[in-house]
């Protein structure tokens, strides 16, 4: 679609000029080699700096205004990118330029004898640079524009209703929405959870209401007890993490699943991590879930359709792994039997021959796991629990104005162990991440996690704990020590009631 | 709306007020002054606050490494020279240095940099006659818009106090700044500025502290007595426009920084470090930000006369014009259903009342026109020791108590002889059922005392507690004993949201507050 565009928009420009058929075609692959190396710029750009991620913003503007405000740096960002790459251009241009116009000119049968491509002329040819430089910047704008567009479209905040009129529409209301399978609906409840949260008393209020017959808090239950499978979740998984790495078990899960674990062609590393993880977990049955919650097993298809949009899908199934100058697809976390035995033999000799390629030192550097990539992909679908953390904490602190019949304190115990045992997992998670290196790879670790985006989401995670915990606190203020909790957790929790630093 | 006249008149020169009891200001002579207020502050843990430039006064040094070498420009090449002032003091540095007639520069060059430079000052010229503010120079905004009322010559730059507990964190002239805490004799050095200029302090819900400086760290606050880098998180963002105002929001997660010379304000997310730039043209800037305790709207002055109200779910803004002058000082209601606000210009409080309901789509829900709910113009005493005395005038500050019922007025600075400008006024108010300011008189402090900052603490279960930092870096704390009227009638709902009171709330055991 690209090129097909451009060369029409040339057309336009050019063909008035152009007379000569020799011309025309040199005029052509000149204005469209640009194109060319613009389009293999910007598609490896998209990867490397992360564009394909999405963000979900945290404060929610008009679209108006966000896109009134975006126009002019994005356009000189245009122009200052499409400056830098006409420097490289003219290099490539100069020194290459003469081979597809002599392969073309011999397909075609053209027969011209303008100047030189290598020629001073071209290389001061003010026209050539200045068509260059703008068509270059109205491309980078064009794309970069498009792809911001889309993002404020599927970022925006969707309104989920609370009742339905009818009773086949019942599945769609928000606290049923809340445990479907769908990533994207998924990550649109948990969005429209903590807006209302923070700013709808009205729809707040359906939250707290009972059930008409009965007079039971169903909605209460089902939010709460589905925010807080999310953090429990979350937590197991760190811990488990965390005591495969203590007890050195995974060494040795290496070596057990390295003959049977999945490896796509560029995702060979994070198969294997998940893979081990996995096999823990089928083997003591007694343990808590673990599983990703953005991606239950049995909905394998519909995630994978959406894995095929890269914009939408990267966030939660896969992140940017630059050392393989790619994208890493995320395997689900298998919960039940493992492996599938028709793969293995393949497998196996796919195994072995990457273990031969290993011996080089280069290939191995590209096939060994980042320091830091199996904290990385814990915390891939940090945003959920960013969320859920912030509705549970936004509803507990208005409960206490609005809560008429009392439903949210019943969980109030449970909501604040939930909260202080994951931050407790992540406080510990990020201290061994940080113990465990040694210089060379500690250095890797922070220039990767400053930059990355999954760092910042931990860290906004860990900061949403921390402020749901004292929000707490400052709203109960005394009364949370008439709560019976966990000698560990009510010593925590007091320590917090004091301000101690 | 009420006057000054109506109040009862100040205590005489060298009669401090000690304290406020049920609406009763109590006097004394200066030298019975100290124990009476030590008596009153009895069971109350407070932290006690010296100035002493000891401690870090060595640490802060405002000379950088440059200022020990002496400029070379005699072989440099005019590109080496012309790159470096256009690193160190912009396009506009190098256009200055390029304009210098000197013999290694070409005619050409240097007439072509001394038209360019003609422009661009003819430019900021037209500017500085629209928007005055943007002439001056960076330490002189700061003092002109900052919140203190001698920023030049006070000893204290700042003052903060954590939300919840009896601790304090005080930015020194000597760019150094403690925190105090109510249990610890000293103080904790936490922070030693190299760059100078800017402080603005406050602290989070969740014990994050911070602090501007040239560019913006927030840190939480540890034990450490040795500032180190681990423990603070800096945010930076590229401008080259001075921060004068910082607000977190009343929740603890977002944290709003803006300049005068900036339209655009920058809401960040501290734990992510990201920013979001949220901001509409006109104005000039943004020179005050105030939070409004329930997080629902923030309030955001211009450098010219008009300011703006966002709501904070579409973060859209409604705007306010026609005042006389800038907008000055401003506080929300605890129930933040009140701005009171006055101008740079006029000696009179406004409020502004929003609708609680209206919150929600894409409307703040103010009323449409502000009401002059208080006259401060000055009023001449004619009998006894008073006589001549004038008091009133200009704004500099205002301080509503946490309970809604105390608001503390700090005039600006008057050169004028017979002026007293160094007293603040105390107003009753009461928020049902419509506002009302009620005089209850003026606060006298010690004499050669110069009040600069005024500020309450935000919990003190026996009414309220105003703290008055003075130039010379003495911090004098203020009772106000008084009942407050919700409290009063049983099963009431407190008229605010209890997030910043909850201390109220002791003798009910946990169950939700009915509406």
């Amino acid at each position: 679609m690209n090129v097909r565009s451009f060369v029409q928009l040339q057309d336009g420009l050019t063909q008035a000029s152009m007379l000569d058929t020799g011309i025309y075609v040199d005029r052509l692959m000149l204005y469209n080699k640009p194109y060319t190396k613009q389009g293999i710029v910007h598609s490896i750009s998209h990867f490397l700096y992360g564009n394909n991620v999405l963000h979900f913003p945290v404060l929610k503007q008009l679209k108006f205004f966000l896109v009134k405000s975006h126009i002019f740096p994005s356009f000189f960002e245009a122009l200052r990118s499409s400056f830098k790459h006409v420097v490289y251009f003219y290099l490539l241009y100069i020194v290459l330029g003469c081979v597809p116009r002599d392969w073309l000119e011999a397909n075609l049968k053209l027969d011209y004898s303008i100047s030189q491509l290598e020629s001073v002329y071209n290389l001061f040819d003010l026209t050539f640079f200045w068509y260059m430089l703008i068509s270059g910047a109205f491309l980078h704008h064009l794309w970069h524009f498009a792809l911001f567009l889309m993002k404020i479209f599927i970022t925006e905040v969707y309104e989920f209703p609370m009742e339905a009129a009818l009773i086949e529409r019942d599945e769609a209301c928000l606290d049923k929405i809340l445990s479907t399978s769908s990533p994207y609906v998924k990550y649109q409840a948990f969005q429209d959870l903590q807006d209302l949260s923070e700013h709808s008393k009205r729809r707040r209020g359906w939250i707290y209401s009972l059930s008409q017959p009965g007079g039971h808090p169903h909605r209460w239950n089902r939010v709460c007890s589905q925010c807080l499978e999310l953090l429990d979740s979350l937590t197991n998984r760190l811990l488990a993490h965390h005591n495969q790495l203590t007890n050195g078990k995974l060494q040795q899960k290496y070596s057990a699943t390295e003959q049977i674990s999945t490896l796509s062609s560029n995702g060979s590393t994070i198969g294997k991590t998940l893979t081990a993880s996995s096999q823990l977990t089928a083997q003591s049955p007694g343990s808590p879930v673990l599983y990703s919650p953005s991606r239950p097993q049995g909905n394998f298809e519909v995630t994978e359709n959406y894995g095929n949009d890269s914009v939408f899908s990267s966030s939660y199934v896969s992140g940017q792994y630059p050392n393989y100058g790619g994208q890493l697809r995320r395997r689900p976390i298998h919960t039940g039997e493992f492996p599938n035995p028709e793969e293995t033999p393949r497998m196996i000799g796919r195994r072995g021959a990457l273990d031969r390629l290993k011996q080089f030192r280069l290939v191995k550097y590209l096939l060994e796991p980042l320091p830091d990539s199996a904290s990385r992909d814990l915390f891939q679908d940090c945003q959920l629990h960013i969320w859920a953390v912030e509705a549970l904490s936004a509803l507990v602190i208005s409960s206490l104005q609005e809560d008429t019949y009392g439903v949210v304190q019943q969980t109030l115990p449970a909501i604040l162990m939930s909260m202080m045992s994951l931050s407790n997992a992540i406080e510990k998670h990020l201290k061994f991440l940080s113990m465990s290196k040694d210089g060379r790879q500690r250095s890797d670790l922070l220039a990767l996690s400053s930059s990355g985006s999954v760092a910042r989401l931990r860290g906004g995670l860990q900061g949403s704990l921390k402020t749901a915990l004292h929000g707490t606190i400052a709203t109960f203020g005394h009364h949370l020590s008439n709560i019976t909790l966990p000698p560990d957790y009510s010593k925590q929790l007091s320590h917090l009631m004091e301000y101690k630093e | 709306m009420c006057s000054l006249q109506e109040s009862l008149p100040p205590p005489a020169l060298g009669i401090v007020t000690v304290a406020e009891q049920n609406g009763d200001l109590i006097t004394r002579p200066e030298d019975e002054a100290t124990t009476l207020i030590g008596n009153s502050l009895q069971g109350i843990n407070l932290p006690i606050i010296e100035a002493s430039t000891d401690t870090l006064a060595s640490l802060a040094i405002d000379e950088s490494a440059q200022s020990a070498f002496l400029p070379n420009k005699g072989d440099i090449p005019l590109w080496k020279r012309a790159w470096y002032s256009c690193n160190e003091n912009g396009v506009s540095g190098m256009l200055e240095e390029m304009a210098e007639e000197r013999s290694d520069v070409p005619w050409l060059v240097s007439s072509m940099a001394y038209g360019c430079l003609t422009a661009v000052r003819a430019a900021s010229t037209l500017q500085g006659s629209i928007y005055p503010h943007m002439t001056l120079s960076r330490p002189e905004l700061i003092s002109e818009y900052s919140v203190v009322r001698d920023w030049d010559d006070s000893e204290i730059r700042a003052f903060a106090w954590h939300p919840h507990t009896n601790k304090c964190a005080v930015a020194w002239q000597n760019d150094s700044i403690k925190r105090h805490c109510a249990h610890l004799k000293a103080s904790i050095p936490t922070w030693c500025l190299l760059f100078g200029l800017e402080t603005i302090l406050c602290w989070n819900l969740s014990c994050w502290l911070s602090v501007l400086c040239p560019g913006l760290a927030s840190r939480p606050a540890s034990q450490s007595t040795r500032p180190s880098a681990g423990s603070a998180q800096v945010l930076s963002h590229h401008t080259n426009c001075p921060i004068t105002t910082l607000a977190w929001d009343p929740r603890g997660r977002l944290l709003t920084s803006a300049s005068p010379w900036d339209t655009v304000m920058m809401v960040w997310n501290v734990p992510r470090e990201t920013s979001y730039a949220v901001g509409r043209g006109g104005g000039g800037g943004v020179s005050l930000l105030r939070w409004s305790p329930d997080k629902s709207r923030l309030l955001a002055a211009t450098p010219s006369a008009v300011f703006r109200v966002w709501e904070t779910h579409s973060w859209t803004c409604e705007k306010w014009t026609q005042l006389s002058g800038r907008l000055q000082a401003a506080c929300w209601s605890p129930d933040s259903q009140i701005l009171l606000f006055c101008s740079a210009k006029e000696p009179a409080i406004y409020s502004l009342n929003f609708n609680a309901t209206k919150v929600g789509g894409a409307t703040t829900g103010g009323a449409q026109a502000a009401v002059k709910c208080a006259d401060l113009s000055e009023v001449i005493y004619e009998d006894g020791d008073l006589e001549g005395v004038r008091i009133g005038g200009l704004i500099q500050d205002m301080a509503w108590d946490p309970t809604g019922e105390r608001l503390a007025v700090l005039f600006q600075k008057t050169l004028e002889e017979d002026h007293a400008d160094d007293v603040i006024a105390l107003f009753n108010t009461r928020l049902q059922p419509v506002l009302e300011l009620i005089p209850c008189g003026f606060i006298r402090c010690e004499p050669e005392e110069e009040p600069q900052l005024i500020s309450f603490l935000p919990k003190f279960d026996k009414g309220a507690l105003l703290t008055i930092c003075f130039k010379s870096g003495k911090v004098k704390f203020l009772p106000l004993i008084f009942t407050s009227v919700w409290s009063l009638s049983e099963n009431r709902r407190p008229p605010f949201q209890a997030l910043n009171g909850s201390s109220h709330h002791r003798n009910l055991e946990l169950f939700s507050v009915n509406d």
